[in-house]
């Protein structure tokens, strides 16, 4: 999954698909209040539903693998 | 130190060898303690709190720590050492520095607290600063056990002394301080303890933080008071792996599980998720308590079915109605008396509880009568009573109640009239169980957190292209999520040139910066969208309103 779709599913869940909000890949999502840590979980919901035999154990779901479109991005390509 | 102060030392040195607690951490075996260790851990912070003398009559000690031995302990030392404790919400680490110190500073100017109790990060975080929050500051890791040796401790017998302060907002909003006596502390756990049939054979298994009653009262308080075994578990963790909450109660045999609404539909979608995890044994629990205003048939619904296999039943469930300003409990339901009532929707909107067994009534959920100490009156805006089935504000008065906001008798006289103290909450009485209905405050209540809109939309005001005065807060019920979803309307500024979108992601910011919450939707509106009031204040309910029936 690349930046651009992440960023569309990003905008879906939290930010009601605005797209005129400006995000960048390097935005720390919690800090910047799009979602919390609450809001990562759901986004792995959405992640392992689109992306069929993606499984994200718990104990993944973190700042420091889902905290940004970047680190997200990264996280499904070592996945 | 206060009775409530001398009851909680008894319970400790009367069995030094029994399991106190059992901290499960993230990543490291869990930790058992002992009431010895307890006992002399928060002797040590007693010691290096009182330091020469004693404190100063009322004289707080903010304890600002991550769950653990420490916090337990530093709260415990600060009540025996004649201080009235206080649990502060340790600020996000996530914040920039410079913001850290500036909430942090705030924070210490409102509460006025006397001492401190911080951990080595956020005293390495505020530096110098940290010495300017009270007198007393202590960073945790280095108090001493042997602080207090040689010295003993003194019940002053006041019953009536303020023991302990709760706050009544989650976080931020320390505008309004309660202070309860000996004398409420200990009607409450005696009247709680019977609603619920609780007992040194109980074990609480919780990842509620301390700062907020249902975490502080339910399950530090009663464990504390009652000798009943605590397992606990930060809400971090929790957050991260929700379903070790579930491994303690089967691996530690929990019998009594304190939970918010979301935290129920929370539980539910995780174990949906994680399909090939479980079942457990979760049939030792004999209450499963949701504590919310309302509680929601559907998150409680889709709780029932994802555990069905791990022996939840619908005779575990309960629900309370619980605020710090009765200690924590105003009603409880017993196992197995959960309530459901479907009641008609269009008599509903007028406030009246009319039955209708049918698929298209409103499922209200019961939570359950008032504990015995506590009595409720549902009554109009104009204060009269109302008879069972109508629905009005609920008022409440006992041997519970608070006295007073500290220091503010101006909300204290607002709030408690004729010896009832006026909740903000509506309801109503069906065959003398109370169903919460909803708030005539505005309050917006984010997974178990409250906000206050005043405080959010004074916090948005700051962000440059905001129009000033043209900001409204307010909490829209969310099923999926069993909770409310924060939203932010404002007006662009006319004098400025940014663009809406590029506002509202920096007003979002700052509301995570300022209260560490996600707003769920932060929206521009077009000049002269939002609704004032007569007065000139942005009316929220009508805000509200308008928002359901045009943006959403």
């Amino acid at each position: 999954m690349d930046v651009p779709v992440i960023t569309a599913l990003v905008r879906e869940l939290f930010l009601q698909n605005d797209p005129a909000i400006p995000l960048s890949p390097g935005d720390d999502l919690l800090q910047i209040g799009v979602c919390d840590s609450l809001g990562l979980v759901q986004l792995t919901t959405e992640l392992e539903r689109r992306l069929p035999g993606l499984r994200v154990h718990d104990a993944e779901v973190t700042a420091d693998n889902l905290g940004s479109i970047g680190r997200i991005s990264e996280f499904l390509g070592r996945k | 130190m206060t009775p409530a102060g001398a009851r909680s030392l008894h319970r400790l040195t009367s069995e030094p060898e029994r399991t106190v607690a059992i901290y499960l951490h993230g990543g490291s075996p869990d930790e058992p303690v002992a009431a010895a260790r307890v006992l002399s851990r928060a002797s040590g912070f007693a010691g290096a709190l009182a330091g020469e003398g004693r404190p100063r009559p009322a004289a707080v000690a903010a304890i600002c720590l991550y769950p653990g031995l420490n916090l337990h302990a530093a709260w415990l030392g600060a009540l025996w050492a004649g201080y009235v404790p206080t649990m502060i919400a340790p600020p996000s680490p996530r914040m920039e520095p410079a913001k850290y110190a500036a909430g942090f500073r705030a924070m210490a100017g409102h509460l006025g607290a006397d001492a401190w109790v911080l951990d080595d990060a956020a005293a390495g975080l505020l530096g110098a600063a940290a010495g300017d929050l009270g007198r007393r500051v202590l960073v945790a890791e280095a108090v001493d056990d042997a602080a207090w040796a040689g010295r003993t401790f003194s019940d002053t017998g006041d019953l009536d002394a303020i023991a302990v302060l709760q706050h009544s907002s989650g976080t931020t909003g320390l505008q309004k301080a309660i202070g309860l006596t000996s004398r409420q502390i200990l009607a409450h756990e005696d009247a709680y303890a019977r609603a619920l049939d609780m007992s040194a054979r109980d074990t609480v298994v919780s990842w509620l933080p301390l700062y907020h009653d249902m975490g502080f009262v339910a399950c530090f308080l009663m464990p504390l008071l009652r000798g009943m075994r605590l397992v606990e578990m930060s809400p971090f963790d929790w957050v991260r792996q929700p379903l070790r909450l579930l491994d303690a109660i089967q691996q530690y045999s929990g019998t009594l599980c304190w939970l918010p609404n979301f935290a129920f539909a929370f539980l539910a979608g995780a174990r949906e998720r994680a399909g090939d995890r479980g079942p457990w044994d979760l049939s030792p629990i004999r209450a499963w308590t949701n504590s919310s205003a309302p509680v929601m048939a559907s998150s409680v619904a889709r709780f029932l079915e994802a555990y069905a296999d791990s022996g939840v039943t619908r005779n575990q469930l309960t629900a309370s109605y619980a605020m710090a300003e009765n200690v924590y409990a105003v009603t409880q339901s017993q196992p197995g008396a959960f309530r459901e009532a479907r009641v008609d929707r269009e008599a509903f909107s007028r406030h009246v509880l009319q039955p209708d067994p049918g698929e298209a009534g409103l499922a209200l959920v019961s939570n359950g009568p008032a504990l015995e100490t506590t009595e409720v009156r549902i009554v109009t805006p104009e204060g009269a009573d109302l008879p069972e089935g109508r629905g009005g504000e609920i008022l409440l008065r006992g041997a519970c109640r608070f006295v007073g906001y500290v220091g503010r008798p101006d909300l204290t006289a607002a709030a408690i009239d004729g010896g009832w103290y006026h909740t903000g909450d509506l309801g109503a009485l069906l065959d003398g169980e109370l169903f919460v209905t909803g708030r005539a405050k505005d309050l917006v209540i984010v997974q178990g957190r409250n906000f206050y809109p005043g405080d959010l939309e004074a916090a948005a005001a700051e962000i440059p292209g905001v129009a000033p005065g043209r900001v409204a807060a307010f909490g829209v019920s969310d099923e999926a999520t069993g909770t409310e979803k924060l939203v932010i309307l404002f007006e662009r500024d006319s004098g400025s040139d940014d663009p809406e979108s590029a506002i509202a992601l920096r007003l979002r910011a700052h509301i995570a910066q300022t209260f560490n919450c996600a707003a769920g939707e932060v929206r521009a509106v077009p000049p002269r969208w939002l609704v004032k009031s007569t007065s000139g204040k942005v009316a929220r309910a009508d805000n509200r309103a308008k928002y359901l029936a045009h943006v959403h």
